[in-house]
């Protein structure tokens, strides 16, 4: 007799354990995949914010170029790039787009032609990478570089690295 | 007897119902596991778009101040007859500078690790079935594309196309 009840306790105490097993199994799956998600979720708005950034840049009023006062579309003016790239050390104007660009790096290179020695090829109009960051989404935009001493147009491209701080 | 064998009837079939929602939301959680695409599709979009529309507008370095749209233009009407068409500075004909120029710019864009090195198709033609330009290789039904460009010529309308694949 007390063989048989201690054989019930003893099942009675495997189940429970069964049980646990299961419990634990479930919420550590649970709480995995609710991170995940999680981080899914956050890696997605900052790309969206990336997005953001490279759209606003593209679409930058004070560097475009017009011609007879029409705006040509997907064009940068080379000297109004040149200008604001040498305006990196003025803290006025980095507050200024630090509102707009926010944690990132934005260059604007000329691909074609080659530029011939002296000349400049690249132009870093705006230099903000925070001190520590877990990721950096970079976007490459074509764009037109009009040099209005050569009256030339010129192939270069939109380099928009936008920066996760951790 | 009967009572105690409907309890473990009733145990079971808890653990049943235990295990199925288990695996209901298992399959839940891999199904809508889908990768973000948000990206990608954006920087597609716009490459594609700007690509073309950029490229033609660009003024070429040795071939008398020409846009490449002058120069596909020339191309699209005198390839049949090599001696009317326009000869560069370097001595290649407007086909022949078009098209190296416009590998030049694929290369060092997307071609290149920093672009993600994509996989693209590019054709100019009047006649689709006669392109007088291509670059790439031919993408799958239902790549992303760019709205082609249209140059007028006199030899019919030329579409210029970028897929990216």
């Amino acid at each position: 007799m007390v063989n048989k009840a201690q054989m019930r306790i003893g099942e009675s105490i495997i189940i429970l354990f069964i049980f646990i097993i299961f419990i634990a199994v479930g919420f550590s799956f649970y709480s995995k995949v609710n991170r995940s998600s999680f981080q899914a979720q956050f890696d997605e708005s900052a790309t969206m914010l990336a997005i953001e950034t490279a759209q606003k840049v593209s679409l930058l009023p004070e560097l475009q170029c017009s011609s007879g006062n029409i705006e040509v579309k997907n064009c940068f003016d080379i000297m109004k790039v040149s200008i604001l790239a040498g305006l990196q050390s003025d803290t006025e104007v980095v507050e200024h787009y630090f509102d707009v660009f926010g944690p990132s790096t934005i260059t604007i290179k000329r691909i074609y032609p080659e530029s011939e020695p002296g000349e400049e090829s690249s132009w870093t109009i705006y230099n903000q990478p925070p001190q520590t960051f877990t990721r950096r989404i970079p976007t490459q935009i074509p764009i037109l570089l009009y040099d209005a001493k050569e009256k030339s147009y010129y192939f270069g491209a939109l380099d928009v690295r936008y920066f996760v701080e951790g | 007897m009967k009572k105690k064998s409907q309890m473990e009837i009733m145990g079971l079939a808890i653990i049943v119902i235990l295990l199925t929602l288990g695996l209901l939301f298992f399959i839940k959680v891999i199904i809508s596991k889908e990768p973000s695409t948000s990206k990608q599709s954006f920087t597609q979009t716009k490459t594609a778009a700007n690509m073309v529309d950029v490229m033609v507008k660009t003024t070429t370095k040795n071939c008398h101040g020409t846009e490449i749209r002058q120069l596909l233009q020339d191309c699209a009407e005198n390839h049949n007859n090599p001696n009317s068409l326009i000869q560069c500075e370097n001595g290649e004909t407007s086909c022949r500078y078009v098209n190296s120029t416009i590998e030049y710019l694929f290369n060092h864009t997307l071609r290149e690790t920093t672009w993600g090195n994509q996989s693209f198709y590019f054709s100019a033609y009047t006649d689709e079935n006669n392109p007088i330009l291509e670059q790439g290789k031919r993408c799958p039904p239902g790549s992303q594309k760019a709205e082609p460009v249209y140059i007028p010529t006199r030899a019919g309308n030329l579409q210029v196309w970028l897929f990216l694949c």
